[in-house]
């Protein structure tokens, strides 16, 4: 003990009598997901929220005035001590005479404070936690937000609410830089606190981008400023279930703050039976014998006007997501539609693509790939492309979401030198009875057959919570803590998580710490939290 | 009158039709400002057919004719008041509670708004509701069946584009299949907080169900907490204070479901399923061995101790109090033989008896024992199969609940050929998810389908969809059970012909939009939208 004085002498030792009262087998608490390397003694130090602070390292390049960690110093304030607002300071006055300080110093490499996280984002830390103090490390803003969420989840409280924690060194960096969830709004509307709600879980679990698939063939709600009939027409409804531009933006900003990046994926030529309502002359025109029927399939890719509206509307997005991401879709395009249609039959004879509405499909996707290039920003498509057409750019980054195969499709992808998401045994929108989070836990995104070079094209995996049985009303339980074990498998080192019997008690606890966090987060299996949720 | 000031919903309809106690409602809508909203104005209005979709009665009643002739009512004139030849009267505070309800069920409904000040008491129903200009009169051979045509009543009102609520020309009378129409819910494996239950039993007045199963504790806690052994739920429940339901929360459940028309039966699941128990209780549990030694560990209930019996007696006296339903659930299943076969005394037990090794035998022997602790209360009870399957000597007024999904049919044949009556939950664990719509399995049980003589289908009462609680607590316990118990509600109350899945699931969709609406986060059956989307966290 270095520090002097008499009242520290008395702290401590009041420290060690609750210490001695508490009960014993009171765990050091786990961290979700497990860092890379945790070293923990039992010597711990009690909290007091009086005299707990956040600072900026003398040689951290962001100093206050940094809007994500000014931010998040305040969020995490309150998260570290939920009860804080509701004791009054006499009483802790009188509890605590005198109680120490613990100072949490933060200090960044490099500034970047105004930026938003990106593909290349480093998030590693360095959080060393002692005798009154924590020192945290990293070399961006993004990873002192990763080594804040850890710093929290150390904090604990014994029986009679005193705050501890315990000596600590973390070193700590993602396995994986793309860890993702993705979010359907289309198939049902999600109002925003939803939205927003799952991204403060996201980064509780150190998830770091959200995938939007925000409109498909059921709605399409994105407000679009240069086309506002997409939505006019092609929303639930055209004001109560829409994103605004400013919804857009406080959910990017939200996520930003987070150190969450947002891929707004804008899926076709399927899949986009909502946008013909606003914009006739898009979709393919459906034919029953010599006459159109009525009815409408995928985006006309026969058409001028098809690919001007679609640059118009990509440049858009360009203007309206930072992330220089954007996801395209291109999965499930039924041909059905097109082979009815004479004009779509000219345009393959002429195009000497014969009977094969794959190549139809290979030279919309391309075009589209290629006004997304031109944008400078690099594209997302679902495997169907790849399957269908191995000639696409480069740099597309293509995601599995077949579950049959997904480490055959892992190996030819990367084998054709491309980068590669995985999402296929993460559909958690599958629900079945029991603990099925432990199927998500044992994936493992790199065990297929391949090169080292071939594995390091493997840069994540998403979560993925389709719509069609998902709003507002059962979202967050279906979410949290399924997609926990997804965020570890991204996050932490493979070889140490294995077990999901040795995750599970910590799960278990994440999860009662999500639910004292607000989160609606489902049991994993009987028992119970002392915070319980307090909603419906 | 006095009817109405004592009474709780009981367990068989035909047992309450006395004489001419029926209320009778009348609904006076009074018309907007001007004479425009009268309903014949707008009656070929092109939008008309739309609106009328946007009726979807859930459950389907016995009998409904409705006419495109709509009426506007206005929140401002809108009243529900007693007729003038009905037995009950402003003084059924029931009702009155009632009315309130539903008046803000018509227009506005939000879950914050219902007050719960529960304090008199009413008592079952043919309805009938005809909807006429300028009033609706609604009548029911009792208060039960009057809050069942409120209920109906408020499912009638639609709003039309101009957000005017709207109600057509109707006429209905109905009644239930089945009397006894459940929903179990668990608050051992996870504890349920009081809101989480009230708002589930809300749910259920919406769907016509009629009895909360409540199936209180069970092996891993003890939330009860039980005057005559407070030690019980001190030791047994998750947490002493936080995590058990104290006598008033229990007395608010019971008035809560009362004022809805709801049964509150208890479950006290013994021999097996009460680790929980020994918490709070020592030498009630039975000693498990480890070669000659206890090892610490202990099985179900002792049976072979007069102190276990003493035990059971006190405590059920304290039950038979506490829930004024006529019925107690004495639980009975999956018992694990292990435990007393590695007992010597039990083994001593079993050699005395005569009962060899027949485990089962000394199962009965305890449950026989109970059943009369139990009757000597005044109460009947139910019982888990397995209690029947053993063959123990039932009392004749004795339900059987069927769960097990093998051979249900078998089952209820056995059960009603037996003589007693039976509840069926076998096809509708709702705890069992998986992807996609399976209200649908739910809804396609014919729970009659068995062989059998006409009086043996009459002996099956009812049913009830189980949600136990391994994987289930106040975070998703709502949109679990909802819409997929709806399901089930509409398979219990209406009639067997009612089976056409698509029409099903156009009212259902609709139906559970207005759950929504009314504060229930319903999940969704599909993709699609409601016109107002839940608005919690």
């Amino acid at each position: 003990m270095s520090r002097s004085g008499s009242h520290s002498h008395r702290v401590r030792r009041w420290c060690l009598i609750a210490a001695v009262v508490a009960v014993w087998v009171q765990q050091v608490e786990g961290v979700w997901p497990l860092p890379q390397q945790l070293h923990q003694s039992a010597d711990r130090d009690c909290l007091s929220p009086q005299r707990f602070s956040f600072t900026y390292g003398r040689d951290s390049a962001a100093q206050t005035g940094c809007s994500v960690l000014d931010a998040a110093f305040k969020r995490y304030f309150s998260i570290i001590f939920p009860d804080f607002t509701t004791l009054s300071e006499n009483v802790l006055q009188y509890m605590w005479s005198e109680p120490q300080p613990f100072v949490v110093s933060v200090s960044v490499k490099t500034r970047g404070c105004d930026g938003y996280p990106d593909e290349d984002s480093d998030e590693s830390y360095m959080l060393s936690v002692s005798e009154g103090q924590a020192v945290l490390r990293s070399v961006s803003v993004w990873g002192a937000l990763r080594g804040l969420e850890s710093l929290s989840q150390l904090v604990y409280q014994d029986d009679y609410g005193t705050y501890f924690i315990n000596k600590t060194e973390i070193v700590d960096f993602p396995r994986f830089a793309f860890r993702g969830l993705l979010l359907d709004t289309s198939r049902h509307y999600l109002p925003l606190y939803a939205i927003l709600k799952t991204l403060d879980a996201m980064a509780y679990s150190k998830l770091n981008v959200f995938h939007w698939h925000i409109v498909d063939d059921p709605s399409f709600p994105y407000q679009s400023r240069t086309f506002p009939d997409l939505s006019n027409k092609g929303a639930f409804h055209p004001f109560t279930h829409i994103y605004t531009q400013s919804d857009v933006i406080r959910v990017i900003e939200h996520a930003r703050m987070r150190g969450i990046r947002v891929v707004p994926e804008f899926d076709s030529p399927g899949h986009t039976q909502s946008w013909g309502k606003g914009q006739p002359g898009l979709l393919t025109p459906c034919y029953k014998g010599s006459v159109p029927s009525g009815s409408f399939g995928p985006v006309d890719p026969t058409v001028d006007t098809t690919y001007k509206f679609m640059e118009s509307l990509l440049k858009e997005v360009k203007f309206v997501f930072p992330d220089s991401y954007v996801h395209l879709g291109g999965d499930e395009v039924s041909f059905a539609c097109w082979q009815s249609n004479p004009n779509v039959r000219k345009f393959m004879e002429k195009m000497g693509f014969g009977k094969d509405f794959t190549k139809l499909e290979s030279f919309y996707m391309e075009s589209i790939m290629n006004m997304t290039a031109a944008l400078n920003k690099t594209s997302i498509v679902w495997q169907d492309v790849f399957d269908y057409h191995e000639r696409i750019p480069q740099d597309t980054v293509l995601e599995i979401w077949k579950g049959a195969k997904y480490q055959t499709e892992l190996s030819r992808m990367t084998q054709a030198g491309h980068r590669v998401l995985l999402s296929a045994p993460w559909y958690i929108n599958h629900i079945s009875y029991g603990q099925d989070w432990r199927n998500s836990y044992a994936v493992q995104p790199q065990n297929f057959s391949g090169t080292d070079e071939q594995k390091k094209l493997v840069i994540g995996g998403e979560v993925a919570m389709w719509g069609e049985y998902v709003d507002a009303t059962n979202l967050s339980p279906r979410l949290w803590p399924r997609a926990c074990a997804a965020a570890e498998r991204l996050w932490s080192n493979e070889e140490k998580t294995l077990n999901a019997d040795l995750a599970f008690p910590r799960l278990k606890e994440f999860r009662c710490e999500l639910l004292r966090r607000g989160i609606q987060a489902e049991p994993l299996f009987v028992g119970h939290c002392r915070h319980e949720y307090d909603g419906l | 009158l006095t009817r109405c000031g004592s009474a709780y919903p009981l367990p068989r309809l035909d047992l309450t039709l006395t004489g001419a106690m029926y209320c009778l409602l009348k609904l006076v809508p009074l018309f907007l400002a001007v004479a425009v909203c009268n309903g014949w104005l707008f009656g070929d209005f092109v939008g008309k057919q739309k609106e009328q979709d946007e009726i979807s009665l859930w459950p389907l009643p016995q009998k409904f004719q409705s006419s495109a002739v709509a009426f506007k009512l206005s929140p401002a004139s809108f009243q529900i008041v007693h007729a003038k030849q009905s037995s009950a009267g402003p003084s059924c505070s029931l009702l009155e509670n009632a009315f309130r309800r539903y008046e803000l069920h018509s227009p506005l409904f939000t879950f914050e708004n219902i007050e719960i000040k529960l304090k008199t008491f009413c008592s079952l129903c043919v309805d009938e509701l005809s909807i006429d200009e300028p009033s609706a009169v609604l009548k029911a051979a009792n208060v039960w069946g009057a809050l069942r045509g409120l209920e109906t009543f408020s499912q009638l009102v639609y709003e039309d584009y101009y957000g005017v609520n709207n109600i057509n020309k109707t006429d209905i009378s109905d009644f239930p299949r089945f009397a006894h129409r459940g929903i179990l819910l668990d608050s051992s494996r996870h504890f349920l907080p009081l809101k989480v239950i009230l708002a589930n039993l809300e749910a259920m007045a919406m769907n016509k169900f009629n009895v909360f199963h409540w199936h209180i504790v069970d092996d891993q806690s003890f939330p009860y907490m039980s005057r005559t052994f407070p030690e019980l739920s001190q030791k047994g429940a998750y947490h002493p204070f936080t995590h058990v339901y104290t006598p008033s929360d229990v007395k608010m459940v019971i008035e809560f479901a009362r004022m809805r028309g709801i049964r509150v039966i208890p479950e006290f699941d013994t021999p097996g399923h009460t680790e929980s128990w020994g918490n709070g209780q020592l030498d009630l549990l039975t000693p498990c061995y480890s070669g000659s030694s206890p090892s610490g560990t202990f099985g179900p209930v002792n049976p072979i101790l007069n102190s276990s019996y003493d035990f059971m007696t006190q405590f059920f006296k304290e039950i038979s109090t506490v829930f004024p339903d006529a019925y107690i659930h004495l639980g009975g299943d999956e018992v694990d033989f292990r435990c007393w076969e590695s007992n010597p005394d039990i083994q001593k037990f079993m050699a005395q008896q005569g009962f060899g090794k027949d485990y089962s035998k000394l199962e009965s022997f305890y449950i026989q024992r109970l059943l009369d602790i139990v009757a000597a209360t005044k109460k009947g009870y139910m019982v888990w199969q397995e209690v029947f399957d053993n063959g123990v000597k039932l009392k004749d007024d004795t339900v059987v609940e069927v769960w097990m999904g093998n051979k249900m049919e078998e089952e209820l044949q056995n059960v009603t050929r037996a003589g007693f009556t039976t509840i069926l939950s076998a096809p509708w664990y709702l705890d069992y998810i998986s992807y996609g719509q399976d209200w649908q399995h739910y809804y396609k049980v014919e729970p009659l389908s068995f062989p059998g003589t006409d009086a043996q289908k009459k002996l099956v009462i009812g049913g009830e969809a189980c949600l136990w609680g391994e994987y289930v607590d106040a975070t998703n316990l709502t949109p679990r059970l909802w819409p997929r118990a709806s399901a089930v509600a509409e398979r219990l109350w209406s009639d067997k012909s009612v089976t056409d899945v698509g029409n099903a699931y156009n009212r259902l969709v609709q139906h559970r939009c207005r759950m929504v609406k009314r504060g229930i986060p319903a999940e969704p059956l599909f993709v699609g939208h409601c016109r107002q989307e839940y608005k919690g966290l």
